[in-house]
């Protein structure tokens, strides 16, 4: 993988980890003594540190470690979640959000004043907060941590408490696009680098010194109640391009002694080197040399010890052996249950896989076309299941777009709770059918229109505690999210258990805005539709939250952009549901195909009500056109023929097909119906942006392209014609 | 293009010559950063090369920093390195580098808390 792409994934990576740290940092608001939510936290912000400092995130890692930090202590029992750190914890979740999204438009070097100062404050607020209370814990537990080391000395031991960390690039390590400082760097996170020497014996003068070789080795002395494991794992990715030998604290001097006889550099300078470093002292220095002369003495030439017997050496190895396959253990635990839920998939494959299968819709269906034509019954049969299996692999390919509801609706949480801190209400949010599946681009299209929704329900459905108390409910309102299938498409309600619409405010406010005329006669459901309107706000005061009057007619267009509807329903005193409804994927539906003229047009089969067959005179008679009495009601239509231009002959009979959007029905006249057909939808280019008729297009079997119509644009504009002629009536 | 690095000399002066590095000191300028450094090198008794333009460094800026170093050593010359950037003395403050160089540097007392400045601080010597 090369590194873009790794650094693409730790990017997607690093927001996942972020929308489950919010979701985890509430959770522990919620039950400060929930162990399992404070690890998880912890793992999820050393991940990201650990992450950021691998790619270089400065900010990032820098940022995070200080939020670690005070984490670790919450872990360990010296703090515990309160509201002040919330305080803290949450915008800081904030600021990594930032800082990354700084860092992926390369704006963060340097970063702007404002980030810098908000990261600076919160950083020394958080160094604040965990002196005061952390203090007096660390230092009860210093000598208890020292007391089994003074226990048992032993006489070949070293003195030093620290680990040791020895690192050899090989000299191509720069070449291969791998800079060391990062992975020392990454040391930083997981405890105190007490000392570092560059080692640079390897380096040769000027003239032989070929700058983009590494020559430096580096000798680290550092103290972490780490493991071996995870402090190799730190130089993971370098792993092969050098070698790296790590010694425990209180090591057998044994150890040392390899290491010295192992490095490059001569004994005298490397030896010299440690004890400058404190890594050893002179004494234990002047032993190893000693020791090292009577072996080589002794043994002459001789094979160096095998890796085992380095580890009975090593006096701390058991406990080191047992701890680290635990941690293994524990790891590769939660990565296979991870491996085993879900899979990474680039998006762009994807929406490959879904055209080529488009396609493949195309082709099957003109095959079956052909196949009807020969009438050859065992062609028929064969088309038929191939038509079948084509249709069950379009199904298993849209699903693999499909992603549960629920991650996006936990980003509500946050919403609630923020908003309910800033005005004193107070309300819960329930969430139903998270596990409800839908197209991944839906999702992402339909979180601000949801957003909007959420938020107006907290502003006007969901009253203050008083007010509530005073109306006989619990102070605490509900929110609730739901969402689930129905017939083709997903549901998401957003329900509030407040006060409910006034349609008298509604009805008022909408007259002095003018938006209806005053003594207008309007039905229950008319009145709720008024929200919708461009320009409509109820609210009192205009609040940071809603009542901009820029809200629910753009939740309205959005949504109806994705072909979707929404709508209201509100019971006085109990509260008020928005629903949206929306078909389940945008890329392929079932039409109803017709023809005007030469050309073919696709009708979505979801909004098709019924088909009538009329004669033209039928049509042709009628004073002022555009009505026909269907069933004893007035139907609106539209001749398809007259609208797109088309000459040529009539067809003798005419068919109106009669289409329902947002409870408004028109007909449309057409010349033939073909019947129902799978539309793989495309988009128009940027050309055809004008012709707000058609949404689409699609290629049909045999070669030719139909235009998806646009019907509730066109039931908007068969309603805005008539309306004129209706008021005459 | 842009230049990843510029690398500017002033007018010498009783042997001294003031350079400024401006730009990436990384794998990616070395070549260029040697060359026209040890160039520089030759020219005086004593480089004073100013770090405050330097936007990126690693570790093999760093390296190319230490071989100069050890030149200028071995030709009796001397290299002073002032006015280090943040993302120089990041590099110098992780691999405890500042005593190898000797230099003095200068850090706002609010941004001494984006170092450790632990160790490696005193004068080592270089081999």
């Amino acid at each position: 993988m090369s590194m873009d792409k790794m650094k693409q994934s730790f990017m997607a990576e690093a927001r996942e980890i972020l929308e489950d740290m919010e979701h985890l940092l509430l959770e522990v608001e919620k039950n400060p003594d929930d162990v399992e939510a404070v690890n998880a936290l912890f793992r999820a912000v050393h991940t990201i540190k650990g992450s950021s400092g691998m790619f270089g995130v400065r900010h990032v890692e820098e940022f995070t470690h200080v939020l670690e930090n005070m984490l670790d202590r919450v872990r360990k029992g010296d703090l515990r979640i309160n509201e002040e750190m919330m305080a803290i914890m949450l915008p800081s979740h904030d600021h990594m959000r930032l800082l990354l999204d700084l860092h992926e438009r390369g704006e963060d070097d340097p970063l702007d004043r404002e980030a810098a100062g908000t990261g600076a404050l919160l950083v020394q607020k958080m160094k604040l907060y965990g002196q005061e209370a952390g203090t007096a814990a660390v230092k009860a537990e210093e000598p208890v941590a020292a007391a089994p080391e003074q226990a048992a000395p032993r006489a070949d031991e070293v003195k030093n408490e620290n680990w040791h960390i020895s690192l050899r690039f090989n000299d191509r390590v720069f070449v291969n696009g791998l800079d060391p400082f990062p992975f020392i760097n990454y040391l930083r996170g997981m405890g105190e680098i007490v000392d570092c020497t560059v080692v640079t014996d390897a380096l040769p003068p000027a003239a032989q010194f070929d700058p983009e070789k590494c020559y430096l080795g580096f000798e680290i002395e550092f103290r972490s109640s780490m493991t071996k494991e995870t402090i190799e794992s730190a130089f993971e990715f370098v792993k092969d391009d050098g070698v790296i030998r790590i010694i425990p604290p209180h090591s057998s001097i044994e150890l040392y002694k390899q290491l010295i006889q192992d490095l490059p550099e001569t004994p005298a300078n490397i030896g010299e080197m440690l004890v400058q470093s404190g890594t050893i002292t002179q004494t234990e220095l002047l032993k190893v040399l000693e020791k090292q002369k009577e072996n080589l003495a002794r043994e002459g030439v001789e094979a160096k010890p095998l890796l085992g017997q380095m580890l009975v050496e090593e006096k701390i190895a058991p406990r080191e052996v047992v701890e680290a396959a635990l941690e293994k253990q524990r790891q590769i635990r939660t990565i296979e249950e991870k491996n085993r839920r879900t899979m990474r998939i680039d998006g762009e494959k994807l929406d490959q896989l879904i055209n080529f299968v488009g396609e493949l819709v195309s082709a099957g269906e003109n095959v079956k076309q052909l196949a009807a034509q020969r009438t050859d019954a065992e062609l028929i049969e064969s088309a038929s299941r191939m038509s079948r299996l084509i249709e069950q692999i379009r199904e298993s390919s849209m699903n693999l777009r499909m992603v549960q509801i629920g991650e996006s609706f936990r980003k509500f949480e946050r919403i609630v709770r923020d908003y309910c801190r800033e005005t004193g209400k107070e309300a819960e949010l329930v969430i139903t059918g998270a596990e409800t599946e839908v197209d991944k681009t839906l999702i992402e299209k339909i979180g601000d229109p949801l957003m909007h929704i959420v938020r107006n329900a907290l502003d006007h459905g969901i009253g203050t505690p008083d007010a509530r108390r005073a109306k006989g409910k619990s102070a605490r309102g509900t929110i609730s999210l739901n969402a689930f299938h129905e017939t083709g498409s997903i549901v998401i309600e957003v329900t509030d258990d407040g006060s409910g619409l006034d349609r008298e405010k509604v009805l008022r406010k909408a007259t002095d805005l003018g938006l209806v005329q005053a003594g207008q006669q309007m039905s229950d459901a008319e009145i709720l539709q008024i929200i919708f309107r461009p320009g409509f706000s109820t609210a009192e005061q205009v609040t940071n939250i809603s009542g901009r009057g820029v809200g629910m007619d753009v939740v309205k267009r959005n949504i109806e952009s994705l072909r979707g509807v929404v709508d209201v329903e509100s019971a006085p005193g109990r509260g008020t549901t928005v629903r949206i409804q929306l078909p389940l994927t945008i890329a392929i539906i079932d039409g109803f195909m017709v023809t005007v003229g030469d050309l073919n047009y696709v009708i979505p089969l979801d909004m098709v009500v019924e088909c009538i067959e009329v004669s033209r005179e039928e049509l042709g008679g009628k004073e002022g056109g555009s009505f026909i009495n269907l069933r004893g009601s007035v139907l609106p239509y539209l001749s398809m023929r007259e609208f797109l231009g088309e000459e040529g002959d009539l067809p003798a009979r005419g068919n109106i097909i009669v289409v329902e959007y947002g409870r408004v029905s028109a007909g449309l006249v057409v010349d033939k119906l073909l019947g129902e057909f799978q539309t793989v939808i495309k988009p128009m280019g940027k050309v055809f942006g004008k012709l707000n008729w058609i949404s689409g297009a699609t290629i049909l079997g045999t070669g030719d392209v139909a235009f998806i119509l646009d019907v509730p644009r066109l039931i908007m504009h068969v309603k805005s014609s008539a309306e004129p002629e209706a008021a005459r009536v | 293009m842009a230049e990843r690095v510029s690398i500017k000399a002033g007018k010498k002066k009783k042997n001294m010559l003031p350079a400024q590095v401006i730009g990436e000191l990384n794998v990616y300028t070395a070549a260029q950063c040697k060359s026209e450094l040890l160039d520089l090198l030759e020219k005086t008794g004593t480089l004073e090369i100013t770090l405050a333009g330097v936007t990126e460094m690693d570790t093999a800026g760093f390296q190319l920093l230490m071989m100069l170093k050890r030149e200028s050593d071995r030709a009796g010359k001397a290299l002073l390195l002032t006015a280090h950037s943040p993302a120089v003395l990041r590099v110098f403050d992780l691999y405890g580098a500042i005593g190898f160089f000797g230099d003095k540097v200068r850090v706002a007392a609010s941004e001494r808390g984006n170092y450790a400045f632990k160790y490696g601080l005193t004068r080592r010597k270089r081999t």
